[in-house]
Order: structure tokens, then sequence, then C-alpha cells
């Protein structure tokens, strides 16, 4: 095992950093957009996130940290543990910059995102389900060399996603709250320290599905926790308990974890797409569906639409009014 | 009816301020294709659909009703269109504070309608011939208020023209621009803008089979009428080109792009896998005639004009098939 992890939030000048250097980037500055629905309060906005090249957020923190190795690192390539966001971000920095990209990915991974990774010129390796999950903590997986980039737990990952932050106060100076999806830790954790680092009295919270909402229950008891842990259409985030050292970080920087459900998640889904024309996926929409609900207060309230790669069948089905 | 002119770059320019803070300022994407669907060209999207009132007609509008003085808008503004513009004008007219009525054809999507509603204008529904006939003659008995006119506009097209100023800011060295065309007030806006600042970048009007009129007068050499049959892309397509529009758009564009109704549905389809974003069929046909090659090859801009599909279509859509109408 490594050495036990312990994050301090980054510092402004990491932020500003990682802004300049993504900058130079196919990094999309993505918009902000008020949401079109009328609501007499709160007074939401949308950091469209999916607009980005490969359809997440996930590009700026990879694109970040790449760019900082140092060449004669990268020469065996890079590699990742992911099957979805982070493993499509990799590839395609992979390409822009010319070095291999690996993605370890789950055994039952589905084949359309597998060929995702390809189309992009990227390769996976499939493992076992729990041998997968560990590689989160232990970051070595064995006949891969290359160099690893953790797909949330890292500084330069989380300054990469902190210019989420940078943007939304040069857009919004006056913005109250910002609620962003938590899955590993690594968006929240950075779009709040750039909010805290310079509007501190601005409030930051997590957004977790129902079904899978390990942040909640860290946060209640205290302490890291593994709870029940069921699948849903909601596939960028949950995981059966959430990192140390990122729930020691996250618990410095967010109020705390709105927890929402698939219905109320599905009709977040669709209200972007009716009356914003934007698609998200399940885990971009979670926020959205916090703030309608009332969950994120009051106020100018910004929400981090993160991704947009949803199969076109399971969307087809919540436009039509049912769960996928 | 005189024919209409070119907008002067200046008035484009004094649009683009006058309007922003309202409007918004679209990103330009770049699409991420594979090599044999792009045939190796940059293919970008200008997402007019992301505007709040789901279309780029916002732009002209406000353009419009910012220039009025307070007497022209004392008894409100109406305007008659097949959904977009109706929806922006009534968009518009809620921002600003006025009355609004929207003569909107018979065919318009449900999903325009009820939005129209929601943002407090009024609807008078009329067939779509009707419609066409108020654009001709700029003018419906009883109708109170300032007229917009949803294309053929001086101040209306120095709005729209903005999206051509945008393009040309973004990506400096495009090679072509595709844009839908209805009533071809948009298209000519657009073209007059880039070409004026980028003579060489190709400006082509993006149709549909069903209404492809401008293509088939450009092969006649004049106006010429086609068959007008109701698809699911409402927001283009006509059975005549308007004649005042006619020489404007005949010497400024470089051709038409027909696409079918079946690639024009692949493309919504392609935007919202590839973009995450929803295009309505007008606003996807752009994209369809770039894919097809009949805009050459490059650095090729498709303006994304509108969003506002009904969500049923857009589902029929997203798995595999094409709505009827």
């Amino acid at each position: 095992m490594p050495k036990e992890l312990n994050y301090k939030p980054l510092t402004v000048d990491d932020m500003r950093n990682a802004q300049q250097r993504i900058s130079e980037s196919s990094v999309v500055r993505t918009p902000l957009i008020p949401l079109n629905i009328d609501l007499e309060s709160p007074e939401i906005y949308l950091k469209l996130e999916n607009l980005q090249p490969v359809g997440s957020f996930k590009l700026r923190g990879i694109s970040n940290t790449v760019r900082q190795i140092p060449e004669t690192e990268l020469k065996d390539g890079v590699w990742t543990v992911s099957a979805g966001n982070t493993a499509q971000a990799l590839a395609w920095v992979g390409r822009e910059i010319g070095i291999t990209a690996t993605a370890v990915v789950p055994e039952n991974a589905p084949e359309t995102k597998l060929q995702n990774i390809i189309k992009l010129g990227g390769r996976f390796v499939k493992a076992p389900f729990e041998e997968f999950a560990r590689v989160f903590a232990t970051r070595t997986f064995p006949g891969i060399n290359g160099r690893f980039i953790h797909p949330f737990s890292d500084p330069m990952m989380m300054a990469g996603n902190a210019t989420i932050g940078l943007e939304i106060l040069e857009d919004l100076p006056d913005v109250d709250t910002v609620i962003a999806a938590y899955g590993g830790g690594g968006l929240c954790c950075g779009v709040g320290s750039a909010i805290k680092a310079i509007k501190p009295e601005t409030k930051v919270y997590a957004a977790e599905a129902v079904t899978s909402a390990p942040l909640a229950a860290a946060l209640e008891a205290n302490l890291p926790k593994r709870i029940d842990y069921s699948l849903s259409f909601v596939d960028a985030i949950g995981s059966p308990i959430v990192q140390p050292e990122m729930f020691s970080l996250a618990r410095q920087i967010l109020e705390g974890s709105l927890v929402v459900s698939l219905e109320d998640t599905a009709e977040a889904i669709r209200i972007l797409a009716k009356h914003n024309h934007v698609i998200s996926e399940g885990g971009g929409a979670v926020p959205i569906a916090a703030a309608i609900t009332g969950k994120g207060g009051n106020g100018k309230l910004v929400c981090v639409v993160s991704g947009g790669n949803i199969d076109p069948n399971k969307l087809a089905t919540i436009l039509e009014g049912t769960m996928p | 009816m005189k024919p209409l002119k070119p907008v002067p770059i200046n008035d484009v320019r004094e649009a683009q301020s006058r309007i922003s803070g309202v409007v918004l300022r679209t990103p330009l994407i770049r699409m991420n294709l594979d090599e044999s669907e792009s045939n190796g060209n940059e293919i970008y999207l200008k997402l007019e659909n992301l505007q709040p009132s789901g279309a780029f007609k916002l732009r002209g509008a406000v353009n419009a009703i910012k220039l009025a003085s307070k007497t022209d808008l004392a008894k409100g503004i109406w305007t008659a269109s097949s959904g977009n513009m109706a929806l922006s004008v009534a968009w518009a007219a809620r921002y600003f504070g006025l009355k609004c009525q929207c003569v909107v054809a018979d065919i318009s999507p449900d999903a325009k309608l009820n939005a129209i509603e929601k943002l407090g204008g009024g609807i008078i529904k009329v067939p779509w011939l009707e419609i066409l006939e108020i654009c001709k003659v700029h003018h419906r008995d009883g109708m109170e208020g300032l007229f917009i006119h949803p294309f053929s506009d001086p101040r209306v097209m120095a709005g729209n023209a903005t999206v051509g100023l945008e393009i040309v800011e973004d990506l400096p060295d495009v090679n072509a621009v595709l844009v839908p065309l209805g009533g071809g007030g948009f298209a000519a806006s657009v073209a007059s803008a880039v070409k004026a600042l980028k003579p060489d970048t190709k400006v082509y009007a993006a149709e549909v089979e069903s209404g492809a009129a401008f293509a088939a007068s450009l092969a006649a050499g004049k106006p010429t009428e086609v068959d007008h049959p109701p698809s699911f892309v409402s927001g283009i397509g006509s059975p005549f080109v308007f004649e005042d529009v006619w020489p404007l758009i005949r010497s400024l564009l470089d051709g038409s792009t027909v696409s079918t109704l079946d690639d024009t549905a692949r493309a919504v389809r392609l935007v919202a896998e590839r973009a995450r974003v929803v295009a309505e069929g007008a606003g996807a046909a752009a994209l369809a005639g770039a894919l097809s090659g009949q805009a050459g090859g490059g650095k090729i801009v498709c303006v994304i004009s509108g969003g506002n599909i009904d969500s049923e279509k857009l589902a029929l859509i997203l798995r595999g098939e094409v709505p009827s109408h």
C-alpha cells in the first residue's frame, strides 16, 4: 500500500497555474447559463461541463495533470482505473500529446463504453470488479507500467477541476451556493477549494443519488462507512464507500451532501433537455434535482452539469417519462 | 417590395454591443467525430439552441426592441412565425415588460406553443400559408403594436448577423459556414457578416428535401415553387423564396446543401450523442449538410439554430426512428 495520503486544500496559485495550463489545451471554457424554468427562488444557473469534447469535466483534471509530468515519466504511457468518463478523457489527452493511454475496466463494463475508449485511440484491460475497485487505493496493476493517473485522488487532478470554480466566480461573482456531484470527491473538493479560497462565504454542497450516497453516510457517522449500494442510470457517481483521504478533505470544504431520488434526477434530465436543450447524464443532473427540490436553499445557485454521456436509449426512456 | 440589402458590418458590431447582456454569446464547440464520419474535416457547432428562448431569433428580436422608441412599444409587440420567432419575441417581451401577440402556424410543435404561453405571449393560430402572407406584406388586420418581422427587417437582420461575427471571432480561419434557411433572412444576415470579415469563407444555406425552395430556385435561376409536405423539421422549409430576399441570398450565398429527412434525423441524434445538446430538425440540417460533403472540406461551422423539439419526437430519433411529421 502507498503511504497514507493527507491533502490540504489547494492554494489559489495551484488553481491559477492549472487555469493557465489548460487554456493551452482542448479544454473548453464552458458557459454558465440560467436554468429556463420559472421559480421564485432559487435562481439556478448551469455550468455546462457536458460541452467538453469528451462530454465531461474530467478533461480539465487530466489535462492539468499530464501536462505537468516530465516527458521521461510519460515514455511508457499513462493509465487509469475507469470504464467511463476518466477513461475517455485520458484517451483523448493521450491522443492529443501522442502517448499510449490504458484504462483498467471492470469485466462487466458495457461494450459501448469500451468502444468509446478504442475510438479515441485508447486501450483497456479487463479486471474482476474487486480487483478493479482495489486499484483506487493501491494505484498498481500487474503488467501495467506507465504513469498512473488517479481519477480523483490527486492534487493535480483537483487543481484542474478547481478551474470550474474559478470560472463560476468570474461569471457570477455574487453566487451564493455551488452544488456538484460527489463521485470520488475530486470534483467537489476541486471546485470547493476554489470557491472557498476566493469567496469563503459561498456555500458548496455535494450531491448524491439516494441509491448510492456514501458521503452522506460518512458525514453522519463522521468516518468512511460502507453502505448498501445499488446500480442505477446514475452511473458516473456512487460507490460503496468514500476514499478516506478524500473524506477528510471533503469534510473541511463542503457544507454537506444533498441526497436526491432517482425520480427527481430523471425529472431534472427532462427539464434540462426540454427547457435548456442540454443533455446531461444522471450524475450531471443530480445537483439540479437538489436545487429544484429546494435542498440547496435560496439565492443564486450554480449547479455543475458534470457530464453528458448517457446512453441514447436510456435518455429516450427518460424523455418518455419513465425510469430506465 | 424593396429588395433587401446586405447588413453593413458596422450595424452588426453595434447590434453586438446592444444585445450583449440579454442574449447569450453562445459557444462554438468542436465536434468529436471519427475520421470516417467527418472525412477528415473539422466540424464545429455554433450552439444557438442554448439561447434562453432556444433559438438565434432572440438576437434579432432584442436588437429590434432596443432600437424602437417608447412610443413604438407603447401598444406592445407582435410577430408571425412557425414558432421560434414567436418564442423569442415572447421571451424578449417578458424581459422588457411589453405586451406580446404571436401569430403562429397551426403546424407548430406543442413544445413551442406551450412555451410561448408560459412566457405570457398571446397566441393566434392560423394556417401556415397565412404566416407566409403576413411575412410578405408585413401586415395583418386587427393587430396592434410594433410588428417584428421574423427575418425581413434590417434591425432583426443586424441582430441575427452577430452569429456570423462571433463565428469569425472564435474561428478566424473558418472555411465554410452552413446556416439553416427558412425565410432566408438569417442565412443572408450571417453571410453578410462572414463575407464582410472574411470574403473567401463559403456560406451555404442548409435545406431539407421537404421544401428546398432555394436550391430549386438556384437551379432554375429564378424564384421557383416546390412541394412542402409537413415534416418533423418545422423550423425551416418553404414552398417558395420571398421575392425581397431572393436577390440577396442569390448573391451572398455560395449554394444550398439539401439533406434528406433521414440524414437530418441522424444528425439530431449525432448532436445529442457527441455534443450533448438538443437540436431541432432545422438546427441539425446544417450538420447533415456538412457531413454529406456538399459544403466542401476544411474547418466547417454548422449553425445549430435552435433546440425546440417535442420530447416525444426527440425520443423517437434517439431510438433510431424518423418522426412522421
